[in-house]
């Protein structure tokens, strides 16, 4: 993955991260809840996941709870 | 007036002498304002307080205090030690991406854990979960490893309520190996063989139509330390 795609998709997280809204079921946002997000957006064509995030990505986003 | 004898007189004689002698010689002090004072707390420390205001023992209460407040603000942790059952929580996929129809292995890693629940989240359905058994170290041996069996699982888990099975150990329970599958978790603990075997594995099929972010988490639990 170029450095071009990993910031893309640092950017999308980050869009993510930035919409999410607290509600009862789902108080904070976690890894599996951005992860699941992106998947549903039909762009995850590397798949992925939560261990990719925690080595790529930045504050706050490599920080979410698991 | 009383009248003494001579003798008497030498030996109060000999007495102021021996007490001259013993000042002189700094034996006796005086019992000037400092030695009064000090008498005076004596006597306030026999009056009840001795307990609480002997040097030794506020010494060590402010010892026991200092700890206390390292202990209390991480400095120097407690060190503690486990006489009852142990619990510990692992992470073994995160968040992880499953394209449609595909799956995931994952290694359990048993070390001498009495019972290991396995915890699924997942946001697509259905799915399935397979293990290794005691005779095919695959991840593909078949779904009855775990009870709750959970094969074709119609429902999602969120991280929040996942989907949890306990792991029997290699078990077959299936009658593919003339085994009456258990229909209570007291009939499937009854199947257990612990300690699990180190290659124990896991495998997580996505059997929607859409890639699947999936979590497994494990709870391994010693039931004494």
């Amino acid at each position: 993955m170029d450095e071009q795609r990993k910031q893309q998709i640092i950017n999308a997280l980050m869009g993510i991260y930035n919409a999410f809204v607290p509600t009862e079921d789902e108080p904070e946002l976690t890894m599996f809840g951005l992860i699941s997000r992106y998947n549903s957006t039909g762009q995850n064509v590397e798949l992925v996941g939560g261990d990719w995030v925690i080595q790529n990505a930045p504050e706050p986003l490599k920080s979410l709870p698991i | 007036m009383s009248i003494i004898t001579n003798r008497e007189l030498r030996d109060l004689w000999a007495d102021a002498a021996k007490i001259k002698e013993a000042i002189s010689g700094g034996k006796v002090a005086v019992a000037d304002a400092a030695v009064l004072a000090k008498l005076e707390a004596m006597r306030v420390l026999l009056a009840g307080t001795l307990s609480t205001a002997d040097a030794a023992v506020l010494a060590k209460l402010a010892d026991l205090e200092s700890k206390l407040d390292m202990i209390l603000n991480g400095t120097t942790p407690a060190t503690v030690k486990l006489t009852g059952s142990k619990v510990q929580v692992d992470t073994l996929l995160n968040s992880v991406s499953i394209p449609a129809g595909g799956n995931q292995v994952f290694n359990i890693n048993p070390t001498s854990e009495d019972e290991i629940w396995v915890l699924i989240s997942i946001d697509k359905q259905p799915w399935l979960l397979a293990g290794s058994s005691l005779i095919y170290s695959s991840s593909d041996g078949g779904t009855n490893m775990f009870y709750p069996v959970r094969t074709g699982v119609s429902t999602t888990h969120n991280i929040y309520n996942p989907c949890v099975s306990l792991c029997l150990g290699g078990l077959n329970l299936a009658t593919s190996w003339g085994l009456t599958p258990p229909t209570s978790m007291t009939e499937a603990r009854q199947y257990m063989i612990t300690p699990y075997q180190a290659d124990l594995k896991g495998r997580l099929v996505n059997n929607s139509s859409e890639v699947a972010t999936a979590t497994v988490k494990v709870v391994r639990v010693w039931k004494k330390g």
